[in-house]
């Protein structure tokens, strides 16, 4: 599922996700597909999510959430 | 004392690591901030003692993440790093990775350790993670990474003696050497480097290998050209991205092990952040709370900046006595006293206020608040095509566009940018606020409203928001018009939430009002004497003819010595170049409500805002004494010659009201504009559509109400 369709609070792990800028930023900032992640809050009508990889706190858009794969 | 600067050591590290906490502390006062030549990316560099005679060159190279750059911080960092020739090329790395949240922040330095750069690793904030009961094995991560470790805090100043120790010997040692390289190139890719011709056993394989997969942007000589370049990478296939992701990949996983090993965990608690982010980053208190804090931090402007700038204005005022008393009467007097001296106070009087909004925002930077407003707002701005970023400098344009339109530069995409550059100016900076406070009275009278609020107050206000609001519409029309790669990303690690380092703190107050007076000072210095120029002087005898009326007037209605001079004054204006270039202007204003008197006005406060009062003064001649409740009077005494109304009536103040909320009135913000987007097109374009938007609504607004 995409991280953007994951719940508040639900635990997944991080899958994969597509070849791309954005995402070789979010590897250098240590988001490695194998780390458990969740959506601590999100702002509402498609605003940014606030997620937690391993003890890291990140916000990222929406848009870029639908790029990220989860699985539970 | 001997000179030695011949050595360069750089600190590196993650953005939110405490390296300009660490930057700052070690430097001191021996600091330059600048830019990099060709680019609006800060460039700090200082001096760092090691010894009575030893000293060294400390630059603080931009927050990174990798040595794969995804904003123009970070490639300055990386063409430094990767480019031997550069002046900022250091001997020596001290590498800043905050201790807690190690096992993150090492992909950089392994990738300084494959450059071979002597490195040493400082692990900074250590305090708050022994404060939590965690610890950190220094001695066995430096016998896995093979280099310096140590621990300090900055803000206690503990291990900082030993660090400078270290880098004393560090720099000694020559360059690194290490058995093995921690991400290892694979095949395919040291057949290219081999086809390149460059795999000497000298040569550093990796640097080589990035300089194959950055070839497009470095500025460096490479020894080849871009079309060589283009020919190597489709003749062997190589997809930068997919090597980066797997670079990336194989030394998070490395070092993923090394930190695991050395660092002892805390289970997976909640955080003090985020108890706290539940409330300030919660979808309606986040908001509410943000209002809230941005309320207080403009009530704290107004209410504590009221006595320096009252302290600098009697000063000047005094000043000002004792050197025309003390000076010949002579025309370079006269520039003194109402040229320059006037201009430097029209500097210096904003400095309050500008000190200490940017106290405030520094203040919330550092804590970590402001990334959750980011976080908060990102989606709204991006309607109007900005940022989440573009929230801090249109906050920061409540102080002063300049230093506002400065700290755009954290905005990575171009059009979001440039969006923020060019709405900026509309929130009503302190140089309106002299302005309003003379105007608001002509079109509200004070009453008091439910007991706390005023009219007045309130009108202030809705100025305010008119500016925000004219802000905001003018950004969701250039996000229609101008073209540009509208999806730009934005991925923001939100900081643990911790208390201010002072220092930082101090340095942030200093850079801003810094580039307030280096910027601003000097045009509205200039200005101010051209202004001088252009009021005492006119066209042939006219001001002598002027002079001689008046006096044979004031003679004919029998008015005191003080008086004489006002009228004197007032004739002599009339009779000078503003005087004639007033008139001249009358024409275009008058459809505004305005007559060539506020035409002068109008025409000086293109060079600042706030001249506009201080124009008033001289034109009504209430000479020196620059009281606002005196120019006030003044101005309300003022009626029609024809018609004998009052000037300022209610249309016409409102008018000139909506004028000075829309009119780019500020040569400064211009030139600054000029040098942040490299361009006149920007500057022009937004002088341009602030000017007539400004025009456009006080013309309908006197034409409706008069």
């Amino acid at each position: 599922m995409r991280l953007s369709d994951l719940r508040i609070g639900t635990l997944a792990v991080l899958d994969h996700f597509p070849v791309s800028p954005l995402h070789s930023k979010m590897l250098s900032m240590g988001m490695l597909p194998g780390q458990q992640i969740s959506v601590v809050r999100k702002v509402p009508l498609r605003g940014s999510l606030y997620v937690k990889v391993n003890d890291r706190l990140i916000a990222l858009r929406f848009r870029e959430a639908q790029n990220i794969m989860v699985h539970l | 004392m001997a000179e030695q600067v011949g050595k360069t050591v750089a600190i590196v590290g993650n953005p939110n690591s405490g390296k300009t906490s660490l930057f700052n502390i070690l430097t001191g006062s021996n600091q330059k901030t600048g830019n990099f030549p060709g680019v609006t990316v800060e460039r700090k560099t200082g001096i760092l003692r090691l010894a009575e005679d030893l000293r060294v060159r400390l630059v603080d190279l931009p927050g990174s993440y990798s040595l794969y750059p995804n904003s123009a911080d970070e490639r300055i960092a990386t063409e430094i790093l990767i480019n031997p020739g550069h002046t900022d090329h250091p001997d020596l790395i001290v590498y800043v990775a905050s201790a807690r949240h190690l096992d993150r922040q090492l992909l950089l330095l392994s990738q300084m350790l494959d450059l071979g750069f002597p490195t040493i690793l400082v692990l900074s904030m250590i305090d708050e993670v022994e404060q939590e009961g965690r610890t950190i094995d220094t001695a066995a991560l430096t016998k896995r990474l093979g280099i310096p470790v140590m621990a300090i805090s900055s803000r206690r100043g503990k291990g900082l003696k030993q660090l400078k120790d270290q880098i004393g010997i560090s720099l000694q040692s020559g360059p690194l050497q290490r058995a093995r390289p921690i991400y290892e190139l694979h095949e395919d890719a040291i057949k290219v480097l081999k086809a390149v011709g460059q795999v000497e056993a000298s040569e550093n394989l990796y640097l080589r290998w990035l300089w194959v997969q950055h070839f497009e942007w470095v500025p460096f000589d490479t020894g080849k050209s871009v079309d060589e370049w283009l020919a190597i990478h489709k003749q062997f296939n190589i997809e930068p991205l997919k090597e980066q992701v797997d670079e990336t990949f194989e030394r998070l996983n490395q070092m993923e092990l090394l930190a695991d090993a050395v660092v002892s965990r805390d289970p997976a608690s909640r955080t003090f952040s985020e108890k706290i982010d539940a409330l300030f980053t919660h979808w309606f208190w986040g908001p509410t709370i943000f209002a809230v804090i941005m309320l207080f931090v403009f009530q704290a402007i107004f209410a504590w900046a009221t006595y320096p700038m009252d302290a600098i204005e009697s000063a000047f005022g005094y000043l000002g006595s004792t050197v025309s008393a003390s000076l010949p009467e002579a025309w370079y007097s006269n520039l003194i006293t109402e040229g320059v001296l006037p201009g430097l106070s029209g500097v210096l009087i904003f400095i309050p206020q500008i000190a200490i909004l940017f106290f405030l925002i520094s203040i919330l930077e550092e804590v970590g608040y402001m990334s959750r407003a980011v976080y908060l707002f990102d989606h709204w701005m991006q309607r109007f095509g900005m940022n989440g970023r573009s929230i801090v400098a249109l906050i920061s344009g409540g102080a002063c566009a300049i230093p506002a339109i400065m700290s755009t530069r954290t905005i990575a995409n171009w059009k979001e940018r440039l969006i923020t550059i060019l709405v900026t100016p509309f929130i009503s900076c302190s140089a309106r606020i002299p302005v309003y406070a003379v105007l608001i009275a002509f079109v509200v009278p004070y009453e008091r409203v439910g007991g706390i609020f005023n009219t007045q107050g309130l009108a202030f206000a809705g100025l305010y928001l008119f500016g925000i609001v004219a802000a905001f519409v003018a950004a969701y029309v250039f996000k229609k018009i101008l073209k540009g790669k509208s999806h730009s990303f934005f991925v923001m690690e939100l900081p643990a939430y911790r208390m201010p380092d002072w220092m930082n703190v101090w340095r942030n107050v200093k850079e801003k009002v810094g580039a307030f007076v280096m910027e601003a000072g000097k045009i509205i210095l200039i200005i101010s004497m051209i202004l001088w120029f252009l009021a005492s002087y006119g066209p042939g005898q006219n001001m002598h003819l002027a002079e001689q009326e008046a006096l044979v007037e004031a003679a004919d209605l029998n008015l005191a010595a003080d008086a004489t001079e006002d009228l004197v004054n007032a004739k002599k204006l009339e009779s000078s170049f503003a005087g004639i270039l007033g008139k001249s202007f009358e024409p275009i204003v008058e459809p505004l409500g305005y007559d060539w008197k506020i035409g002068i006005a109008l025409i000086t406060a293109f060079a600042a805002r706030e001249v506009f009062v201080g124009s008033m003064a001289t034109i009504y001649s209430i000479g020196s004494e620059e009281d606002e409740f005196r120019i006030r009077e003044h101005m309300a005494k003022q009626v029609d010659p024809v018609t004998r109304e009052p000037v300022f009536d209610y249309p016409t103040a409102l008018s000139l009201l909506l004028f000075f909320v829309l009119a780019m009135q500020c040569m400064s913000t211009l030139a600054v504009v000029k040098k942040e987007t490299n361009t006149w097109k920007w500057p022009v374009i937004q002088f341009g559509f602030m000017t007539v938007s400004a025009y456009v609504v006080s013309l309908i607004a006197f034409q409706l109400f008069s």
